[in-house]
């Protein structure tokens, strides 16, 4: 019997919005008529929750935020160690040790190898046409990057 | 302007601005609710920072399968609790017998100062003071789901209890504040 008024109280907010099935509906009506208590014990009910409901947010004292962000951004800083960065950072270093290696192996000629790289470009597409090539490569990567750098911002 | 999926986004990859605006967005409800399961100033101020801490320190692991208000609730509560059992450990240590004191206080007592309650406004008061005198933990499941209309699920996983433990305990804290507004007299027949 108590379950069953626990119950019923429990449908009292949803009962006062109107929410409930006409059957329930008027099971807690029936309810609230028949029995004092009941209706006192919702009573009461109503006015702990209005209580809980028009609890008043207080914000953190500016020195204590200012400071807890501080603090916590002073740690180290999140991040994602496998990210675009990170991967362009690795390919980098393994190039630049990669190249440092063969040239303190002597195995490359760095005025050589520039050579070579400018005489590959040009028998790409010609003399004439190699000049042209090597401009739109860099236009693409300068786009490419500034788009880059762009979709980075905007995340 | 960036919404908030937009800043989780920025503060994840170390943005420390974008967590800035994370955190004043969010403060003044971790902020409340915290000093409403410690209440105590000193403690609060202790617990909020740890919280903005592990705010920053997780991120980089939250997947946004909860909302971010839900995940930082679960921090602070976790955070605070951890510090209530330690206090409560330390008093302990200190005199059994005041902590076998303040455990009945904690659990047990109703407040009933005798005075009856004349209206809405003391019968408030009264809960506010009977709210004080609940465990920590079922006043902070009572104010989740009255004040911020979480579920019983969520409030399920920000305590880590099941449900239906979960609805028990609130069951428990709103009858007692039932009691208490009972013994002063309210409402008035």
């Amino acid at each position: 019997m108590e379950q069953k008024k626990d119950n019923l109280l429990e449908l009292i907010p949803a009962y006062r919005r109107g929410e409930l099935t006409p059957a329930r509906a008027h099971e807690v009506a029936k309810a609230l008529a028949d029995d004092t208590e009941f209706a006192l014990e919702s009573e009461r009910e109503k006015i702990i929750v209005d209580t809980l409901s028009e609890i008043k947010e207080s914000p953190p004292p500016r020195k204590l935020l200012a400071r807890a962000v501080m603090q916590a951004a002073g740690e180290n800083p999140p991040k994602h160690w496998l990210s675009i960065e990170t991967l362009l950072i690795a390919i980098g270093v393994g190039v630049a040790c990669a190249a440092v290696a063969q040239l303190l192996t002597s195995r490359i000629n760095l005025p050589l190898a520039s050579e070579l790289l400018l005489s590959v470009a040009e028998l790409a597409a010609g003399n004439a046409l190699g000049f042209y090539v090597c401009i739109i490569m860099g236009i693409v990567i300068f786009l490419g990057v500034g788009a880059w750098l762009a979709v980075r911002s905007i995340r | 302007m960036l919404n908030e999926a937009g800043l989780i986004r920025k503060a994840q990859s170390g943005n420390a601005e974008a967590f800035r605006r994370l955190v004043e967005k969010h403060s003044p409800v971790i902020w409340t609710v915290i000093n409403r399961m410690t209440l105590d100033p000193a403690s609060a101020e202790d617990y909020f920072q740890e919280t903005i801490i592990r705010f920053w320190k997780g991120l980089p692991s939250f997947k946004g399968e909860s909302k971010l208000s839900t995940w930082l609730y679960k921090i602070a509560y976790r955070i605070c609790l951890d510090g209530i059992e330690a206090g409560k450990r330390k008093s302990r240590e200190k005199s059994l017998d005041e902590s076998l004191e303040e455990k009945g206080i904690e659990f047990e007592s109703i407040d009933s100062s005798g005075e009856k309650i004349e209206n809405d406004i003391a019968a408030r008061d009264a809960i506010e003071k009977g709210l004080n005198k609940l465990n920590p933990e079922w006043r902070t499941m009572l104010i989740l789901y009255y004040w911020k209309g979480l579920s019983m699920l969520e409030i399920s996983d920000i305590t880590g209890h099941p449900v239906n433990t979960v609805k028990v305990y609130m069951h428990r804290a709103r009858a007692q504040l039932r009691n208490i507004l009972k013994v002063n007299g309210f409402p008035q027949e």
